[in-house]
């Protein structure tokens, strides 16, 4: 079982560009331009209550906060509600891209750095930018948001700033702005927690992923 | 009739490898699955339900025709000019640190895996759904290497369990009900007397046993539901989460996707993502979308160190500028198999490889040849529900039609439905014959004896499956045409 990979990709592409191309009016291609496409158009001054409602429409919950303070208690009160372990799995301690001022944890709360192992019952991110068509929330894999930390817990609170709220996915890639070599190595675009329906067509959540999905939307200005 | 597709021109070398065929047995396989009570139960719980949430997402929205042309308008172009949207993926996937591979055939597919395997001296592989690695049959090239290779899609999981192909591409395990899912985890998993009857408790076993699989596997195996030429990324649509477990523990992630896939820019992705999760699901978008663009950089936490894109080709570019270029703009969303009568009551498996209903009846002869599956373009009945549900808008009985046609010429129909054809083109060309024929046919069917006796003796396989018409006109068509046409001069 050794091949070459190189030569065998190199032979092996050339003829598939060979059969494409035959069919194709010009030899050497040029940059196309796409069609201009249409986007649904959404009542801009009503962002956050659209938004809301279809992100609740997902089985997801959310409660509005004024203030970033906030945010150890009412984790603390989410792992009582559902009755989980208190062990969080983050990289926000400090939430330095929203506010200045460091967190106080309680001491009820087992944190912990990431990446995630499976052992935390929470996780905690914060979305970059949200998606009102879809009720989506959109987070970006960074050193202070990795990729675990939104699949391997059981639950999983998502922290985001109200003027965050875009109207439609084409809004949402503008607003992150992304280019080839510049790009996170993963986009995710989350719209309530993991579910199944694979047996029997019912609908049951938490198949992988995490089983619950709570907002803290953090109110704007 | 325009038709310059040749069928498997590449030779039936790729068939070897591409899993169980039995297309061939089409006719024998719906009898078996129609007296199948277990299938039959599995059936009728799945009917209903998906057709029922897609046209409640649809209605949600303003105006999903729109929808529709948008992504019709994404995918004619792409198809238009797909070497130059292939060659700029494979050039920012590149830049992205991303590493892209090409397989002509599904065995070359399955060689560029075993070789990245080997070279990483890996002993388990985790896969999320990919259709692709369906139609290279991979499991069984990984697991005749000594590779443990695991299905982390719930769905796949059951009938990985089972041993069995998937019978929907999007519900792969559809077929199975409550208790054999039961069994099969029983049968697999150390469980001692801990109960699984119900749905909830089977979901959580999975979710444990898989578990430890994803924290253990050396690579995750994908599929992509579109590759992003613009940014050189794969986008993975999925609701339960385990296809970015697979893309983000192991210390390697292999996309398997086929040239198809590709389009321009995430403006067009966006455009298809609106019509996918609603034609599949009836949701507006799916639990999780993730675009994902190559290996963790310096900074990240997590993630692959290594990320490869296999493109797979399986007779793609030998369909492109035929009518069956169309076929290419399916986006796998399974609504052609949820609204089809024929699918609806036989199943997947009667299809015989590994995409069933209308589209596979397409896809299936175009890739494993026409001589293998010459049952398939006959398995529908022309209702046209196909057609009128695909986000695509892919004429797909018309695609059954070209293909029947060219069964004809190339005189793969069976003989007695040659000779039926040409007996009754050579009946109604001789009318006095035909109006004679019809005369005693009539005569037949109003007497319940003699018609009874037809049904029984003569035409027993035939009506088997089927009803007698009750018939209690008062003559033929032209018998009655000529009487009221009298009474109407007099």
């Amino acid at each position: 079982m050794s091949i070459n990979l190189n030569r065998f990709n190199r032979v092996n592409r050339k003829k598939i560009f060979n059969r494409i191309e035959r069919t194709h009016k010009t030899a050497i291609p040029q940059a196309p331009k796409r069609p201009p496409l249409l986007h649904p158009q959404l009542d801009i001054s009503a962002l956050t209550d659209i938004f809301l409602s279809k992100f609740s429409a997902s089985s997801s919950t959310y409660q509005s906060i004024d203030c970033i303070s906030l945010v150890p208690q009412l984790v603390l009160q989410y792992t009582e509600l559902h009755n989980t372990n208190k062990t969080l799995v983050t990289n926000l301690q400090s939430l330095l891209t929203l506010d200045k001022s460091p967190l106080d944890w309680p001491d009820a709360l087992t944190l912990s750095t990431p990446p995630a192992t499976g052992e935390q019952a929470l996780g905690l991110s914060y979305a970059t930018t949200a998606i009102a068509e879809t009720g989506s929330l959109v987070l970006c894999a960074s050193k202070q948001n990795p990729t675990t930390v939104n699949f391997l817990t059981d639950h999983h609170i998502i922290i985001l700033r109200e003027q965050d709220i875009v109207p439609n996915i084409e809004s949402m890639w503008k607003q992150l702005s992304l280019s080839a070599e510049h790009m996170p190595r993963a986009v995710n675009i989350i719209t309530g927690p993991s579910r199944t329906a694979d047996i029997e067509q019912t609908i049951q959540l938490g198949a992988h992923g995490p089983r619950s999905l709570h907002l803290l939307l953090l109110a704007g200005d | 009739m325009v038709e310059h597709y040749k069928s498997n021109p590449q030779g039936s070398a790729s068939n070897s490898t591409s899993g169980p065929h039995q297309t061939l047995f089409f006719k024998a396989q719906s009898s078996h699955a129609l007296l199948d009570n277990t299938l039959q139960e599995a059936l009728k719980k799945a009917k209903g339900g998906f057709i029922e949430k897609r046209s409640k997402a649809i209605a949600d929205v303003e105006n999903f025709e729109s929808y529709k042309q948008q992504a019709q308008l994404v995918k004619n172009h792409t198809l238009d000019h797909l070497a130059y949207y292939l060659t700029q993926f494979e050039d920012n996937l590149i830049k992205n640190g991303g590493q892209v591979h090409w397989a002509s055939t599904p065995e070359q597919l399955n060689n560029i895996i075993l070789h990245i395997c080997e070279r990483r001296d890996a002993k388990s592989v985790i896969k999320g759904k990919s259709m692709i690695s369906e139609e290279a049959n991979l499991n069984a090239a990984l697991e005749a290497a000594g590779i443990d290779v695991t299905e982390t899609d719930l769905g796949e999981y059951i009938i990985q369990l089972a041993k069995e192909p998937p019978s929907h591409i999007i519900v792969p395990a559809i077929h199975k009900t409550r208790q054999q899912v039961e069994a099969l985890f029983r049968n697999a998993h150390d469980l001692g007397d801990r109960e699984l009857d119900t749905i909830a408790a089977l979901v959580d076993e999975a979710r444990l046993q898989l578990r430890q699989k994803f924290l253990n596997a050396d690579i995750g195996i994908t599929g992509a539901n579109m590759l992003i030429a613009d940014t050189g990324s794969a986008m993975l649509v999925t609701n339960e989460g385990n296809g970015d477990l697979t893309a983000t523990l192991p210390k390697a992630h292999i996309v398997t996707a086929s040239i198809e896939k590709v389009v321009p820019d995430l403006e067009s992705a966006s455009a298809i993502l609106r019509v996918l999760a609603r034609s599949a699901t009836g949701q507006p978008i799916t639990s999780y979308t993730s675009l994902l663009s190559g290996p963790r950089g310096i900074e990240d936490l997590d993630g692959p160190e290594e990320f490869h894109v296999i493109l797979l080709d399986n007779q793609r570019s030998q369909m492109l500028g035929t009518p069956f270029e169309e076929m290419l703009k399916c986006i796998k969303c399974g609504a052609c198999l949820n609204h089809c009568p024929i699918y609806s009551a036989v199943g997947g498996h009667a299809y015989g490889w590994v995409y069933p209903g209308p589209m596979g009846s397409v896809l299936t002869p175009l890739m494993t040849g026409l001589k293998q599956s010459s049952d398939l373009p006959n398995a529908s009945t022309f209702c046209g529900r196909c057609e009128e549900v695909c986000p695509m808008g892919i004429p797909l009985p018309e695609l059954l039609r070209q293909l029947r046609n060219k069964e004809h010429e190339e005189h793969l129909t069976p003989r007695k439905t040659r000779i039926s054809l040409q007996s009754f083109m050579w009946t109604i060309q001789h009318p006095k014959i035909f109006y004679w024929l019809t005369q005693i046919t009539r005569k037949v069917l109003t007497n319940t004896t003699l018609s009874q006796f037809f049904a029984k003796y003569i035409f027993t396989s035939w009506y088997n499956s089927k009803e007698l018409p009750k018939n209690n006109s008062k003559g033929t068509f032209m018998e009655q045409y000529k009487k009221s046409s009298k009474q109407k001069k007099t």
